[in-house]
């Protein structure tokens, strides 16, 4: 994994411009703590008219309009739409699986991480990360301001892919400690044999916008094993014999097919954003031709 | 279908333990993949199938029992009796001779001759039986009786025309004699006849047919070359050259000599057709050396255009005489220009040769004198089988031997001896002079030791001041060492054997033809033999005691003339053709094509399973090793297909049994 020292190699600062000039957008809106750049569910004081409500007493008279008292003979003041900050949750999946390729998965998941979490960062949103193993193993409490870039950068530089994973478990642990939900990116294999469906579903209930990258390696979507081999699990370390014959490797690619149908067709059906990748992509081409416009404006 | 090698079943053994390596674990190379709940439905489904479901899905181990029955079954011979037509017996002569090597059919005449004969072998049927003959310098059978067509034809194939003079009667001689007197034999002489065939048995059997090869005769060749050294000078010598012309028309061209490359005359000569020319020419060399006379122009034989002569090197003949002092035998030995003498007293002789090549012993009697080449003038040693019986007063001589080398030119008639020893041999040798009691003069000839005996004194005798007596001891010293060689002893003629006296001590040598080829020759009785001499050029001998080079040419006027002769023609018709005959056929080569498609079949299956079906080279280095050996055997099969033989050189020893059918035999 990249070190401290290798956390610069992350970006060029070509990528960290084009980066700047980009947005994060939720197809929802959120009430935020503090003022920010977004709508916010919440009537505030901003120049653009959001609705009526009868005067109470205490309201500013200044509100109050006068043309529909003229009307009805009856007082009632302006609502104004309030602006908010948005909470971005990245959640990157660290287990052992996550380890495999060359680079590895994590290496671009701990990447993608490290440039949606820029560009939430220098747009004054709080962006918070979550390391997910058997439960999220450690995290990033939600924080803003361009301060802690570097900082959320060190942070992933050093996270190693270790242990097994539970994703449902890790994401509805998440689900459940999180004050604010948000726009949640979740980077992860979802190579989980016990699913992934209840902890995203743990997610939807607490009103998150959720996005799902779906890593693969490029051995995973072809392999070019062949012959008399045994097959060791990197999370498990379980050891299986198998001669991958040409019918084996076509049974394999039938079940990976249904594996990312399977994961595509869950996540149409929940509006969750589906965005699958494999490694030997560039991460910036990613970011800048797959995610703008749907995770980034 | 009967099995000729029936035993060869048990190569099927093997299936036993290809089953069990099946059975046992296969190494496997370890791979780490990120999850295997993606290969858990491969995993299931394959954990989950049978021996004999996974046999389906894996037919290897099938293919490879199949492909290791079939070839059991190749080395079992399996054969099949059919019934074949054609049952006959053939002969093929073919005629090795020089003349055949004409450029005038093409490629040349023999490769004609080749082509003819196997297409006749061809064209035979089944159960027909195929000889090959070839007419060398003997007649060899190079292929045996029998109905394998394809032996035959490789022994046409492997048989080349020779600068031989031609020996073809011999040759029809043999196949007469191989087939018998069968009716149904046929013996095919390929030859060009160009030569005069004798009428004989072997030209009026109506079971030879002749096939006549060649068209005209378009050559000039040197038919004769002799050096001779002049008497005046011992650095001069005299080349005779004797060239002819065998063309239509009369023909120029370019004739040189030289000496170890160093050109000594060229002109250029006009040959009317038909005539032979002798060229005298002198010329001047020092030590010895190889005279090459050659033709410069293109005709139908080159075998003649060249000839070959061996100037012996100078040699001297050291001569140790031991003898109280004899005036007679020093003077003449001291006067011989190829002998260097050294004298010594009885007195400071032990015995042996020392370093002389001969040593003569005069009235001294050493207690032994051991192997070597020995002159005994009035002595016998004790350890040579002669026995002296006693004297004989004024013998009277009865006859001495003309033929032997050492009485060349010599009258013995009017020689007056005053008395003699009686000698009596107990070895091998013969009498030189004889008188009435015993010989005067014994020529002895042991494996180790060879002597001349002069059974009296020079000094008792009148024979010193005859001319004979420095002609005898001349011709002794040359017969007992072989420095006494004359230039027509280095020149043979091709086909005749080298036959040279070695010097004493030498037990071993070895003979480097023209075309570079070395062969070990034999030493007996102190001379070396061979036998070989079917190519024109310089022969080396080499020896421990040094090399010796001689020449072998063709220098025959038959051969050079290429006009085909009329052959004789069959007088009736061919022999009838037979009753078809069972035959045996071999189905070896069918089951082995059998096992090499399986093979091939196993192996990409093979190395299709582990290259994943990518049929890239596998990564593992044990599945190369498996790809590659089998890759190997495949091609090792095939090569059988081809029936390759391996040649191996051979000592030929030709051995004749007689056999007494007389009836006192019986």
């Amino acid at each position: 994994m990249p070190t401290t020292t290798a956390r610069a190699s992350f970006f060029t600062p070509e990528f960290l411009a084009q980066l700047e000039r980009l947005s994060l957008l939720s197809r929802r809106t959120f009430r935020g703590s503090v003022k920010g750049e977004r709508r916010s569910p919440r009537r505030g004081h901003s120049v653009e008219f959001a609705d009526y409500r009868a005067y109470g007493h205490g309201d500013d008279l200044r509100y109050v309009d006068w043309n529909i008292y003229g009307r009805l003979d009856r007082l009632h003041v302006k609502l104004f739409v309030d602006e908010e900050d948005l909470c971005l949750h990245l959640l990157v999946d660290a287990s052992a699986s996550m380890g495999f390729g060359a680079p590895s998965k994590l290496n671009f998941a701990v990447r993608l991480a490290a440039a949606l979490g820029f560009v939430g960062l220098v747009n004054f949103e709080r962006v918070g990360l979550g390391i997910l193993r058997e439960r999220v193993a450690e995290g990033w409490p939600p924080t803003r301001g361009r301060g802690h870039v570097l900082p959320m950068m060190d942070f992933l530089a050093k996270v190693e892919p270790a242990g097994a994973t539970s994703i449902d478990e890790g994401l509805a642990n998440y689900a459940q400690r999180v004050r604010e939900p948000g726009l949640v990116v979740l980077v992860s294999d979802l190579l989980d044999p016990n699913g992934y469906e209840r902890g995203v579903r743990a997610l939807l209930e607490r009103r998150f916008d959720v996005h799902l990258v779906h890593l693969l390696d490029p051995e995973e979507m072809n392999p070019t094993l062949g012959g008399d081999l045994r097959l060791t699990d990197s999370e498990t370390g379980e050891i299986r014999e198998l001669t991958v014959d040409s019918e084996a490797l076509r049974d394999y690619r039938t079940r990976l097919h249904h594996f990312l149908e399977r994961a595509e067709a869950y996540c149409r059906a929940h509006e969750i954003g589906y965005h699958r990748v494999v490694t030997d992509t560039p991460v910036e081409a990613f970011v800048v031709a797959q995610l703008r416009g749907r995770i980034l404006g | 279908m009967s099995f000729l090698s029936p035993l060869a079943f048990a190569l099927f053994g093997l299936s036993l333990p290809l089953v069990l390596l099946y059975f046992l674990k296969v190494r496997r190379r370890e791979k780490r993949v990120s999850s295997l709940m993606l290969w858990e439905a491969v995993l299931r489904d394959r954990e989950a199938s049978t021996f004999f479901q996974r046999l389906q899905r894996d037919p290897l181990l099938i293919l490879q029992i199949l492909a290791l029955a079939a070839l059991a079954l190749a080395l079992a011979r399996p054969a099949v009796t059919v019934l074949g037509e054609g049952a006959r017996k053939v002969v093929i002569v073919l005629d090795a001779s020089a003349s055949m090597k004409a450029r005038d059919v093409s490629p040349s005449r023999f490769d004609v001759a080749r082509a003819e004969a196997a297409a006749l072998v061809r064209r035979l049927g089944e159960a027909a039986e195929v000889m090959v003959i070839e007419a060398g310098v003997q007649p060899t059978v190079s292929a045996a009786l029998s109905r394998d067509h394809d032996r035959a034809l490789g022994a046409i194939r492997a048989s080349y025309a020779r600068d031989l003079p031609n020996r073809l009667p011999e040759a029809v001689r043999t196949a007469r004699a191989l087939v018998g007197a069968d009716p149904r034999a046929e013996i095919h002489v390929f030859t060009d006849g160009a030569y005069t065939l004798p009428k004989s048995l072997e030209t009026s059997d109506p079971r030879v047919r002749w096939v006549s090869i060649g068209r005209r005769s378009n050559n000039v060749g040197i038919t004769n070359l002799s050096v001779r050294k002049s008497y005046a000078n011992s650095f001069e010598y005299q080349a005779f050259v004797s060239l002819v012309n065998y063309t239509p028309e009369a023909q120029t061209f370019d004739f040189s000599l030289e000496v170890d490359g160093r050109s000594l005359a060229e002109k250029s000569v006009t040959l009317e057709p038909s005539v032979r020319r002798s060229v005298v020419l002198p010329f001047t060399h020092n030590g010895g050396g190889a005279v090459a006379a050659r033709l410069h122009i293109n005709d139908d034989l080159a075998s003649d255009n060249v000839a070959w002569a061996v100037l012996p090197p100078p040699r001297k003949i050291a001569v140790t005489l031991v003898s109280p002092g004899n005036l007679f035998l020093e003077k003449v030995l001291k006067t011989d220009p190829q002998v260097a003498l050294d004298v010594k007293t009885p007195d400071q002789y032990q015995g042996g040769m020392g370093d002389a090549d001969v040593v003569v012993i005069d009235t001294a009697t050493p207690a032994r004198v051991g192997a070597g080449r020995f002159v005994f003038v009035n002595t016998v040693p004790s350890d040579v089988p002669i026995e002296v019986l006693g004297r004989i007063e004024q013998p009277n001589i009865m006859d001495w031997d003309r033929n032997h080398p050492v009485m060349r030119h010599v009258e013995f008639a009017k020689v007056a001896i005053e008395d003699a020893m009686r000698l009596r041999p107990l070895s091998a040798g013969r009498p030189l002079v004889e008188a009435v009691g015993g010989p005067l003069i014994y020529a002895l000839e042991e494996p180790d030791r060879k002597a001349i005996i002069v059974g009296f004194d020079l000094f008792k005798t009148d024979f010193p001041l005859r001319v004979a007596f420095p002609l005898i001891l001349s011709n002794t010293l040359r017969w007992l060492h072989p420095a006494a060689l004359d230039q027509s002893s280095l020149q043979v003629a091709a086909g005749q054997p080298i036959l040279l006296p070695v010097a004493h001590g030498v037990t071993s040598g070895t003979v480097t033809t023209p075309s570079g080829r070395t062969v070990k020759a034999p030493i007996t009785r102190g001379a070396i033999s061979f036998t070989e001499t079917d190519e024109v050029g310089l022969y080396t001998l080499s020896t421990a005691r040094g090399d010796l080079r001689v020449a072998v040419n063709l220098m025959d006027a038959d051969e050079s003339n290429l006009e085909p002769r009329p052959l004789p023609q069959p007088s009736g018709p061919g022999p009838a053709a037979s009753a078809a005959q069972p035959v045996q056929r071999e189905l070896w080569a069918f089951f082995v094509g059998l096992a090499i498609a399986l093979l091939l079949l196993e192996g990409i299956l093979y190395w299709r399973r582990q290259s994943g079906g990518r049929m890239a080279l596998p990564s593992g280095p044990g599945d190369r090793w498996a790809l590659a050996l089998r890759g190997a055997l495949i091609v090792v099969l095939a090569l059988t297909l081809a029936r390759p033989a391996l040649p191996r050189w051979v000592d030929r020893e030709n051995v004749v049994f007689l056999l007494d059918l007389s009836d006192s035999v019986s």
